[in-house]
């Protein structure tokens, strides 16, 4: 019986204050869905029976298939604080109802957009850690996104269960494998929070900002719950009594007194206050329903007020022990009470984040409007991904409305990523035809949505490829673009099997394109349908989804590719000189690697095109020992005007030098697409300009003239320089047991693989391994090593770097193999165009 | 400054690629390129001034072919057309009405195109096939399959002999051979002759009942050559064999033509996203190709599309690049010069049927080519139909598409409509057809840019002109001054400082 109706939900989404939106975020099989299931559950839409089972936010069959998250989903839900809990929410609210719009997240690393895609609507984030495996990869991942996206996190330690009855951890180990995952999240946190504005964003188990707990039997606990339930038996406020709770306080039952040591004078050993009032009662209905003495069990039961129904009296050992927990500890009280007390509502969550999410002028009327979480404001709304309707080819825009009112009927404007204020391109007006509710399945139509709540539209999505700005006001900038953590560095080429099908091919690759935040479809030159993803799975769910959704007509593929970079190992041996087609023009170049940090910058997007010149010269002078007045005559970043190639003017008293910067640049931008090697993009070149002689006469330096001989230039002076390839690098992080060690090495040897940590955890035989795996020996690697160390080792790789290899693409070896190969494929000349093609003689 | 002013002498002595002699004497040149044939029409049309052209590679030939074509005329003069403006497969009837000619004898490689000036004669030349060799290798590679046979111009005599050959064949036998002729009159073809323009120029055939081109493999006899990459992509035969009578040499071919026709394909994709075209005119033989041109224009303005007409000659990377502002260009030339592998180019380059097929909403890729101009221009009249039957739900023209090129969405400019919001007068202008004009607006800060891609690209550019160079905080504009005397090879105070060295 769904608990609440959606007028309910819609007169709350008027009370900013009684809003939370939060996003569930982990490591892969952390348990994520099957915890979500516990609220949604709590909330009546699925029956409490099923909840751990259903996995009600993984909404596609596949989802349900692999038990694996895919798509982020939202739901929108309705909870009632009781009285005391009210008292704890240090923000003021508007009576006892909240709507909570959770957001459930994908775990695996390849669907990691998702998670930037769900973290840029919520405020909050509830973050689930595994007792047993920990912070993984993953988990530091998501959590860096969480961060740097202005996202508070709470943590839930889940499957303790696990702990219990299959490791059996005594009480004490069980508390210290907590104390270090608090540890761990909290390492993490302090190292990515960039900015203190948020304050302190530690997560404490005093604090009630740790659950604890099972999803899969959906129960779990915050200390606030014990210490509500000891603080009357001790007559101390419930906040000291959780401050007790946790850490180095011990009680002594036979003295009854408390004591930070372990030991009393006598010798005697103190219990740790968190072991004997949180574990102990939780130990002894294990130990009783796992060990069939159910009348313990039941005794238990009476004495902590649990009331049991005839028919579950019948039930035993591990149905018994889920509905005694459940009964007792239910997961949903705990974490929705954390979730409405310590995450912050859009009102004030949107105070701070206004920084990172409006590109504009912070005095502005919409800056304002948002950091008020106005719903009288100009609507400022972000739609951050689509999701696929039932009506195929269709999307609704799911975004979060951060000030003013969307509402069905309105006249917008739809802001594209390549708006620029007052200019006319990637603009539409256009109407939302409807403003609906995400609810998980199904959606709701809604009249209209104010500020700080999550909505879908209907009748936008043809204007936006994957995420825009709506907004009412003219002046309005765009809200800033999110960044993925993962770019897509695999590609495979499609084709349809039938000729006839090619239309409904490339209208499914516009529907792919819009479905997932990360994937790219395109042609390239060579006339072939390329989808590139984030990894082997994330191609893999992506090209199945387009063969039967987004398509429905049968395709065939390549076998994934490789994108490579071509770079230069070390400047220009001499320089390089090119002719314009008449002669008359001559321009003089040099290639000379540029600082891996640097390219790191450019591509983080901390040194761009778009900075103050003066500020960017002082700072590529200071940390990167350039010349200052080099450093100021910076040309063009390329490719795509922002890429990580430099063009630089290095010329001293030339004339006419300004009008023929356009021409150069243009050569540039297009030797940097498409390098001399392999026909590659270029990656962190600086081109330096030493000289240009030009024809007095304008009509003979033109573009036509300056264009090819500055391209020319840069390809001699790269053939110059020691050209080489960079090949895109995974980092894996392999979790196995320690036998199955030898297997994992073994694997990673064959395929090019650099390990670069090994770390046991913790009072357990699980290694955890991290290593570069190229990505190109990477295809296959999951399978690979499941079958060489009998399934024990999981593996998570991640884009990490690109790595410059060793060689020269113009000296036989590895690199010129592969260059060929490339060259091959593309329909190329099998050899590349030696120096003198470019190069031309004084 | 001395590789900036050289004398320019590189340039005259730069080769022209010609290619081997065909011809040692004049017996052979006779046989070769027919003339007692040309020498007959030319007496029996009682021409008096006859141009004579060859194709680069046949330049070689081209004295002893008029000195003894001249030695049987007589009364006519005999003259030869060297560098031609597009391809030497085009009749360059521009130069040959620039000496009044009365007549082109047009040799070699041919795209058949019919003329409308200047009457033309064709002579294709005959060059020697091995005939039973050809059959013989044909056999051992095609056997069983069915075959057309497409030749270059020169083995077009030995075609029929050739299929017969084949046909011939003992076991293993070929399916059908079937041999295409070459649609071209015996005769000069005069402008404005009915009979002679009812032929349909070019390469024909009549497969066998019941087979489409799909079922032949298709033989082309000659050496590489255009006409080979035209054959290639324009028809979608299974596969497509070459045999060069020079060598000898049996090969198939058809793996370079997926490769080629996906570059095409993606060229199409990029011409789609091209809001500014460039329409090159690159023939002024071939007849109907002002219609082409006109059909173009009148196509790219009812899709919005600015376009820009241009006549450049023989192409090449510089001069395109001359225009950045172009984004895209389609190419009117004659069947055999309009695929241009435009790798080097900056701009992709289409065929006018490859930016129809961009053009068009209903239309899509197929590999299908048509090339050949009356096609064309149906094709084009048949795809403004479909436009005119679904203009009526207009309501989401500015709705942007999905560009393959750059897997993003594209928002296409329309240019040759007035914008909207655009106050009363610059309507007017607009509706005057004044398109390309710029209108200042009230406080003459900002001008408003009413349809002009050329202006709006100058908006983009960093340099402007008229400004300082090197100091671009100066608030003055720069004064006028003396500009250079001379000529560009090498202007006075360039002489005069070189005569001061010395």
């Amino acid at each position: 019986m769904v608990k609440f109706t959606v007028d309910q939900i819609r007169g709350l989404m008027d009370k900013t204050a009684n809003i939370r939106n939060m996003s569930v975020i982990a490591h892969v099989d952390h348990g994520k869905s099957t915890l979500t299931d516990s609220l949604v559950a709590k909330a009546g839409i699925i029956a409490s029976a099923t909840a751990g089972e259903a996995r009600f936010t993984d909404t596609r069959a596949d989802e349900q298939e692999r038990g694996i998250t895919i798509k982020s989903t939202a739901i929108s839900m309705y909870f009632e604080l009781d009285e005391d809990q009210m008292e704890d929410i240090k923000d003021k609210s508007a009576g006892n109802g909240f709507l909570i719009n959770l957001i459930d997240s994908p775990g695996h690393v390849d669907f990691s957009s998702e998670v930037t895609a769900a973290l840029r609507v919520t405020d909050g984030a509830l973050v689930v850690v595994d007792t047993i495996s920990g912070v993984s990869v993953q988990t530091e991942t998501v959590l860096r996104q969480a961060l740097t996206e202005m996202i508070k996190p709470v943590v839930m330690i889940n499957k303790v269960d696990r702990a219990m009855l299959e490791r059996q951890l005594p009480k004490e180990d069980l508390y210290q494998n907590f104390c270090r995952v608090v540890e761990d999240v909290n390492v993490n946190i302090s190292t990515f929070q960039a900015e203190k504005i948020m304050g302190d964003l530690q997560v404490y188990p005093d604090a009630g900002t740790v659950a604890f707990g099972s999803g899969l039997h959906a129960w779990g606990f915050t200390l606030r719950q014990f210490a509500v339930r000891y603080a009357k038996k001790f007559n101390i406020d419930r906040n000291k009594m959780m401050k007790k709770l946790w850490g180095d306080n011990f009680f002594n039952t036979k003295t009854k007194k408390w004591s930070t040591k372990s030991t009393d004078p006598s010798g005697q050993f103190n219990d740790r206050a968190f072991n004997m009032f949180a574990l102990d009662p939780i130990y002894r209905i294990f130990d009783a329903t796992m060990n069939e003495r159910k009348d313990e069990a039941f005794a238990l039961a009476d004495k902590l007020d649990i009331k049991i129904t005839s028919e579950e009296r019948d039930l035993t050992g591990k149905p018994l022990l889920k509905v005694l927990m459940r009964k007792f500890l239910p997961a949903a009280e705990a974490l929705m009470e954390m979730i409405c007390i310590h995450l912050p509502s859009p009102a004030v969550a949107q105070k701070y984040r206004v920084d990172g999410l409006y590109e504009g002028p912070m005095d502005d009327v919409c800056a304002k409007a948002i950091r008020d979480c106005d719903p009288n404001g100009p609507l400022m709304l972000y739609v951050s991904k689509m999701v696929p309707t039932s009506d195929k080819g269709r999307f609704y825009a799911f975004g979060r409305v951060f000030s003013g009112t969307a509402a069905s009927g309105m006249k917008v404007r739809i802001q594209g990523p390549n708006y620029k204020p007052g200019g006319k391109s990637d603009l539409y007006l256009k109407n939302i035809q409807r403003t609906i509710l995400m609810m998980g399945r199904s959606i709701e139509s809604i009249e209209d949505c104010p500020a700080g709540n999550i909505v879908g539209l209907v009748g936008v999505d043809q204007y936006l490829q994957k995420s825009g700005t709506l907004t009412t006001e003219e002046t309005a900038h765009n809200m800033k673009v999110m960044k993925f953590s993962v770019s897509p560095v695999v590609r495979v080429a499609v084709e349809v099997k039938n000729q006839q099908d090619l239309p409904k091919l490339i209208e499914g690759l516009k529907r792919l394109n819009k479905s997932d935040p990360c994937v790219l479809t395109y042609t390239s030159d060579t006339g072939e349908h390329i989808v590139a993803g984030a990894g082997e799975l994330h191609l893999e769910i992506c090209l199945k989804d387009l063969e039967d959704d987004h398509a429905q007509v049968p395709i065939r593929k390549s076998d994934p590719v490789v994108e490579y970079r071509e770079t230069v190992s070390q400047e220009s041996y001499d320089v390089a000189l090119s002719k314009s087609p008449n002669k008359h023009n001559r321009i003089y170049m040099r290639a000379q690697p540029l600082d891996a940090e640097l390219t790191a910058e450019m591509e983080e997007g901390t040194i761009t095109p778009r900075d103050d010149v003066k500020e960017r010269a002082r700072i590529l002078s200071e940390k990167y020992g350039w010349d200052v007045n080099d450093a100021r005559k910076i040309w063009a970043f390329e490719p795509e005007n922002n890429g990580s190639n430099l063009l630089v003017d290095a010329t001293k008293a030339v004339q006419y030098l300004n009008e023929i910067k356009d021409h150069c640049v243009n050569g540039f931008r297009w030797a940097a697409r498409n390098g001399p090697s392999a026909d590659e993009q270029m990656r962190g070149c600086r081109f330096n300009i030493t000289d240009v002689s030009l024809h007095a006469d304008s009509i003979h330096r033109g573009a036509g003239q300056i264009m090819p001989a500055c391209r020319s230039a840069i390809y001699a002076s790269i053939l110059m320089a020691r050209p080489t390839l960079q090949e895109p690098v995974y980092l894996v992080e392999v979790q196995c047991p320690e036998a199955a060690m030898g297997g994992v090495y073994s694997v990673l040897n064959r395929r090019r693989g650099e390990v670069i940590e090994e770390e046991q955890r913790p009072g357990t035989t699980q290694m955890t391994i991290k290593a570069y795996l190229p990505v190109n020996e990477s295809f296959g690697f999951v399978s690979v090593l499941r079958s060489e160390t009998g399934g024990q080792a999981f593996p998570q790789s991640v884009f990490d770097h690109w790595d410059t290899m060793p060689g020269t693409t113009i000296e036989p070896g590895r690199v010129a193999d592969i260059v060929r190969e490339i060259r091959i494929r593309k329909g190329l000349k099998p050899e590349m165009e030696p120096l003198d093609h470019y190069y031309d003689k004084l | 400054m001395a590789a900036i002013a050289n004398d320019g002498s590189a340039v005259i002595q730069r080769e022209v690629a010609a290619g081997a002699r065909r011809a040692e004497t004049a017996a052979e040149a006779a046989a070769v390129y027919e003339i007692e044939r040309t020498a007959e029409v030319v007496a029996g049309g009682g021409y008096g001034k006859v141009a004579l052209q060859f194709p680069d590679e046949l330049l070689a030939d081209s004295t002893l072919v008029a000195g003894e074509l001249q030695r049987r005329v007589g009364a006519a003069r005999v003259f030869i057309l060297a560098d031609t403006s597009y391809g030497s497969c085009c009749v360059d009837e521009v130069a040959a009405e620039h000496y009044g000619a009365d007549l082109v004898v047009h040799y070699g490689r041919t795209c058949l195109s019919l003329t409308s000036r200047v009457p033309v004669f064709y002579v294709f030349g005959r060059m020697g096939l091995d005939v039973n060799d050809c059959a013989d290798k044909a056999q051992r590679a095609l056997a069983g399959r069915n075959v057309l046979l497409v030749c270059d111009v020169p083995y077009a005599h030995a075609l029929p002999d050739l299929a017969a050959a084949m046909r011939a064949c003992a076991e293993p036998a070929f399916g059908h051979v079937v041999a295409s002729t070459i649609g071209v009159l015996d005769r000069p073809y005069v402008p404005g002759d009915q009979q002679a323009a009812a032929i349909r120029p070019g390469r024909t055939w009549e497969l066998a009942a019941g087979t489409a081109i799909g079922d032949y493999a298709i033989l082309y006899v000659g050496e590489e050559s255009l006409t080979l990459t035209n054959v290639m992509v324009t028809e979608r035969s299974a596969a497509v064999f070459s045999y060069s009578a020079e060598t000898g040499v049996l090969r198939e071919e058809s793996h370079m033509v997926n490769r080629h026709l996906g570059r095409r394909y993606a060229m199409v994709h990029k011409a789609r996203d091209a809001d500014v075209v460039g329409v090159l005119v690159g023939t002024l033989a071939a007849a109907r190709y002002l219609r082409v041109v006109e059909a173009l224009k009148e196509m790219l303005r009812r899709r919005g599309k600015k376009y820009y007409v241009f006549v450049v000659g023989k192409l090449n990377v510089a001069k395109l690049a001359n225009f950045p502002e172009i984004q895209a260009f389609v190419l009117v030339a004659c069947p055999e010069n309009t695929l241009v592998d435009s790798r080097d180019y900056y701009q992709p380059i289409v065929t006018p049927y490859e930016m129809l097929l961009a053009l068009s909403r209903s239309r899509d890729w197929t590999g299908d080519y048509v090339t050949d101009f009356h096609a064309l221009l149906d094709e084009i009249a048949a795809l403004s139909d479909d436009d005119n039957g679904d203009d009526g739900e207009g309501s989401d023209a500015d709705a942007p598409h999905f560009s393959l090129v750059t897997g993003a969405l594209k928002q296409s400019r329309k240019y040759h409509q007035a914008p909207s919001g655009a106050g009363g007068d610059e309507t007017a202008l607009v509706a005057a057809g004044v398109s390309d004009l710029s209108v200042r607006d009230r406080n003459t800060e900002i001008a408003r840019y009413m349809g002009s891609a050329g202006a709006e690209f100058l908006l983009a550019r960093s340099f402007r002109g008229l400004g300082h160079d090197g100091d671009q905080s100066a608030q003055e504009p720069m004064l006028a001054v003396d500009g250079l005397s001379g000529i560009a090879r090498g202007y006075s105070h360039e002489r005069e400082r070189a005569a001061g060295k010395e």
